[in-house]
């Protein structure tokens, strides 16, 4: 145990965490240079492609300092906002953290919220000084901020660089000399850490966790506490580049699972391993189910295609347990479901690989946050769907979740950004300099604000320096109404949307014009309404179509015009029917591009 | 009965719309006759049809010497078995028509001429690049007149996109001063690779509005009805009885065999495309020169259907049961839907488009395609 150092980054993206993870690998030969693949720890290629680490990895390295031998255990964070529970218990799995920092950037807000994690944690923190061969690094600067935050001596501040290897040796030394070994009781009954899982399609889920007591051994019987399944350990062992089984992990040991479970449902981050016959007193202290924050249909757009797109989403889910699903049916969609994302990007991502690794067609509606209904009669209902939300009739009062999100920003943004946020119904909470230029903002504001166009908004009005990051902080009653879309005088269920009284008639408005630009000229004119209730709020029409002729039709153009329609029909066929006006898929999603 | 294509593909110059094959400069017209001439040997044992039409067209075959397409008859005439009524189209440009030629080609047999008039506002031709302006095609018209040609189609270009409700309406006013049996109008459309799309796509012009058009297009329909035409296809209106021959055949299925390069042939079930290059055309290997597309029933079904909706005879319910059965309820429950909104009319068992819904029939007849 006196020989492990667990630890995980704290990163901004692009903050070159992966590239000096894959220094790090090389240097202590846990990889040659030939099997390094560019960035080793994402292997998913949409994560490669978006530079963002969507799944935890763990990986062990060996290093030999001072004639003694250490095994470092890196445990790889997620970047984004979206999994902010995911990347808290992999820091509950560590005792320490390097805190890298783009020397030409500076600290954002992502790197604050999960530096305040790790010291919460008490993990020790090695602040590093990425990409210091850059020309444009501004090191004091940068250091006056890393001083500011965690009161370090400058000198402590490793200088490294990704690119070129520099302070590698320094990083690795550091880690040993600095970061305490795991503690825990190797007699006391197990308890193991579960921060992440992965689907394998030839074994089931593979769980990773660190000993935080006692010991596991092959063929053990394990239980997992929260969700009260049993199991036996058919293969334990540690995270080389590939799995590498071992008869025992003992107490501050990273390692692996494998026990026959199909379904990534069962295995939850956070989740406590015990044995079966002397379980632990608790469950490691910290585990959340973690729930979804953004809802939205999602529908084929061939409806023959829904019970594929019923297996692909199963697929999915087996190795990304944040998503949730269950069938709906729309009038206008006809069948499909509705799904739960951890927020607007784990929203894209999945959409994404529906489409690269199912190749499912699918429309996504209108996104929405849960809402808290209660009704006359003092019933309470989780409302994850505008047609959910009960008669206005019985309808007591709605309570919708709040943020408290944190932006930082160079001082010259304030202003505009101010501007946005209380536009955005955002109460200011607290303003702090970090330096004399960058500054730290902290808003109280609905989520349902932020789903739709805020992060966009946010990088245009801070030219893409502001960074951001929230957390939710509970529940407030909110004055919403249904804001309904019809067209040609027929309500379209998949465009309703749940809004804030004050922003409906701009939201109908917008919508309206934006339907308006996205449907085609039909054979008879479309009438786009918004409307709360049965009052019409904006009105747009999309004229009918007067010419769509072809003027010459010789017996050179005979096959030349047959497959020119015969092409037109197949991209026609791509659009939806609603009644009998033709909606073309992205229209569905057109209340997220208004501007 | 089938019909017989040949493709002149000379001009003088280019025109700012047009993108049918044709090439500038090129002088060896001896040379290009001499392979039409080893083409029909070529093909004279493969097409064995009663022809009822010829037609030339173009390029411009008015701008080749006439003794050349008297050879061509002749040679026509003696491979072929001709109709003794067979109509002989030449397109011409008002231009190359002086009384010589007329005369000539009269002699030679060709009995329908169908004329590039486009507009009889000189701007609207110098704008479109024509050679000729207003006065010429007054003069050669009475010239046609007074030398017995009696079966004259005017072409036009309408919805240009300088012009107005008022200007076309002036065009059309000039109709009434001409004698004429025909009368083939066309809305432009941008063809890419002309110089009119070129200049769209810089923005330099711009697209006539759908509304303005569909004024443009009502006007056309009700005042060549005035002068007692049939508008029996989308762009075409006749006295009665001087519908083309030729052109109707291309709609109603009939074999055709095309000659020269870029032209069309439609027998035994296949289209034939010969190659769009004079320099390929003019080396001789006419096997090299032709691509072949059998038409399976699918194609044949769309075909059958996009032909017909461009006629005023329409879509015919016994020949798409006989012929298409299996897609027949398909096309009967589409075809209903169609007739409910008013857009199609449904009479003694044929179908056909109304005048107006004609000028949205590509998205009719997109809708009724199979597949």
């Amino acid at each position: 145990m006196d020989n492990i150092r667990n630890f995980c980054i704290i990163a901004h993206i692009d903050h070159g965490k992966s590239t000096l993870a894959d220094r790090l690998l090389e240097h202590t030969k846990t990889i040659s240079g030939k099997e390094l693949q560019e960035q080793t720890l994402d292997s998913m290629d949409l994560e490669r492609e978006r530079g963002i680490t969507i799944k935890s990895k763990a990986i062990q390295m060996k290093y030999e300092h001072e004639g003694r031998d250490y095994i470092l255990n890196l445990i790889d964070t997620p970047g984004h906002v979206d999994f902010a529970y995911e990347v808290s218990r992999s820091i509950a799995a560590c005792e320490g953290a390097l805190l890298i920092v783009d020397a030409t950037q500076g600290i954002q807000a992502q790197t604050i919220s999960n530096l305040y994690q790790a010291v919460e944690h008490d993990l020790h923190i090695i602040p590093v000084l990425n990409k210091m061969d850059m020309p444009n690094a501004m090191p004091e600067e940068v250091e006056d901020q890393i001083l500011d935050l965690i009161g370090c001596e400058r000198e402590e501040i490793i200088h490294a660089s990704g690119k070129t290897g520099m302070g590698v040796e320094t990083i690795l030394e550091s880690i040993v000399k600095s970061v305490p070994h795991p503690v825990g009781d190797p007699k006391a009954p197990l308890q193991g850490l579960i921060f992440d899982s992965v689907f394998n399609s030839y074994r089931g889920i593979i769980a990773y966790f660190k000993v935080v007591n006692g010991e596991i051994k092959k063929g053990d019987a394990v239980k997992f506490v929260n969700t009260g399944k049993e199991y036996e350990a058919d293969e334990v062992g540690v995270l080389g580049l590939d799995l590498v089984p071992r008869k025992v992990l003992k107490t501050g040991d990273v390692g692996y699972i494998i026990s026959g479970i199909k379904t990534s449902k069962e295995v939850k981050v956070g989740d406590t391993i015990t044995h079966s016959k002397y379980p632990c007193d608790k469950a490691i202290a910290g585990f959340e189910d973690v729930k979804p924050m953004v809802f939205a249909g999602v529908y084929p757009v061939d409806t023959d295609d829904y019970e594929d797109l019923r297996a692909s989403i199963e697929k999915l889910q087996l190795n990304d347990a944040s998503l949730s699903f269950q069938p709906e049916s729309s009038a206008a969609l006809g069948f499909g479901f509705r799904c739960g994302f951890l927020g607007m990007l784990h929203m894209e991502i999945v959409q994404e690989r529906l489409d690269r690794e199912f190749d499912m067609d699918v429309i996504t509606t209108v996104p929405n946050v849960p809402y808290y209904a209660y009704t006359k009669s003092g019933e309470f209902s989780e409302v994850h769907n505008p047609s959910d939300l009960p008669d206005p009739g019985e309808l007591d009062y709605v309570e919708e979740p709040y943020i408290s999100a944190q932006i930082i920003t160079q001082a010259d943004f304030i202003g505009n950004l101010m501007s946005l946020c209380l536009g955005k119904r955002g109460e200011l909470k607290k303003q702090h300099y970090l330096t004399t230029d960058r500054v730290e903002l902290v808003f109280d504001m609905p989520l349902a604000e932020i789903v739709f166009d805020f992060y966009d908004k946010l990088k245009s009005i801070s030219k893409g320096y502001a960074s951001f990051d929230y957390y939710t902080t509970g529940y407030r009653s909110a004055k919403l109404v249904k804001l309904d879309v019809l067209l040609n005088g027929e309500s379209v269920d998949a465009l309703s949307m749940l809004t804030h009284f004050d922003n409906a008639y701009t939201m109908g408005r917008r919508m309206c014009d934006k339907l308006k630009e996205l449907i085609p000229r039909q054979q008879f004119d479309v009438a786009i309404q918004a409307a709360i209730g049965s009052k019409i709020i904006a009105r747009e029409t999309v004229k009918a179509l007067r010419k769509d002729v072809t003027a010459k039709c010789y017996g050179g153009d005979i096959s030349r015009k047959r497959k020119l329609l015969e092409k037109q029909k197949k991209g026609k066929k791509r659009m939806k029917q609603v009644g009998n006006v033709e909606v073309p898929q992205k229209a569905f999603l057109a209340v997220l591009k208004l501007d | 009965m089938a019909g017989i294509y040949i493709h002149i593909p000379f001009c003088f110059s280019k025109c700012s719309y047009c993108d049918f094959y044709s090439i500038v400069g090129y002088t060896k017209h001896d040379k290009f006759f001499d392979c039409l001439f080893k083409e029909i040997d070529l093909r004279k044992n493969e097409f064995k049809y009663n022809i009822d039409t010829i037609y030339f067209g173009g390029g411009t075959p008015s701008f080749v010497s006439i003794d050349f397409i008297s050879q061509i008859l002749n040679k026509i005439f003696n491979d072929f078995s001709i109709s003794t009524n067979c109509e002989i189209t030449l397109e011409a440009n008002p231009d190359d028509l002086n009384s010589n030629f007329l005369k000539n080609l009269l002699l030679s047999g060709v009995n329908r001429l169908s004329i590039g008039v486009q507009s009889f506002i000189d701007e609207d031709l110098i704008f479109m690049d024509r050679r000729h302006n207003s006065k010429t095609i007054f003069n050669v018209l009475s010239n046609c007149d007074s030398l017995g040609f009696n079966n004259i189609s005017i072409d036009f270009i309408y919805g240009l996109p300088w012009s107005s409700i008022d200007s076309f309406y002036y065009n059309l006013r000039q109709l009434e001063k001409i004698n004429f049996t025909h009368l083939s109008a066309y809305h432009l459309s941008f063809e890419e690779n002309t110089p009119f799309y070129n200049k769209m796509v810089k923005g330099e012009i711009v697209e006539n509005s759908e509304d303005n058009s569909f004024e443009q297009y009502k006007l056309l329909c009700s005042f060549v009805s005035d002068l007692d035409m049939n508008h029996y296809e989308i762009s075409n209106f006749a006295r009665k009885g001087f519908e083309s021959k030729h052109n109707s055949s291309y709609w109603q299925y009939k074999p055709y065999l095309g000659l020269g390069p870029g032209a069309h042939s439609y027998y035994n079930n296949c289209r034939f495309i010969n190659v769009t290059d004079i320099y390929k055309y003019v080396s001789g290997d006419f096997n090299q020169i032709r691509e072949v597309e059998f038409l399976d029933i699918d194609s044949k079904f769309n075909e059958y259907i996009m032909l017909s909706l461009r006629t005023y005879n329409g879509i015919s319910l016994d020949y798409c049961k006989y012929n298409f059965g299996d897609y027949y309820n398909y096309l009967i429950k589409k075809i209903d839907k169609w007739n409910r909104s008013g857009h199609l009319i449904v009479d003694n068992r044929f179908v056909r488009c109304t005048q107006e819904s004609w000028f949205i029939s590509d998205s009719i007849i997109k809708d009724l395609f199979y597949g």
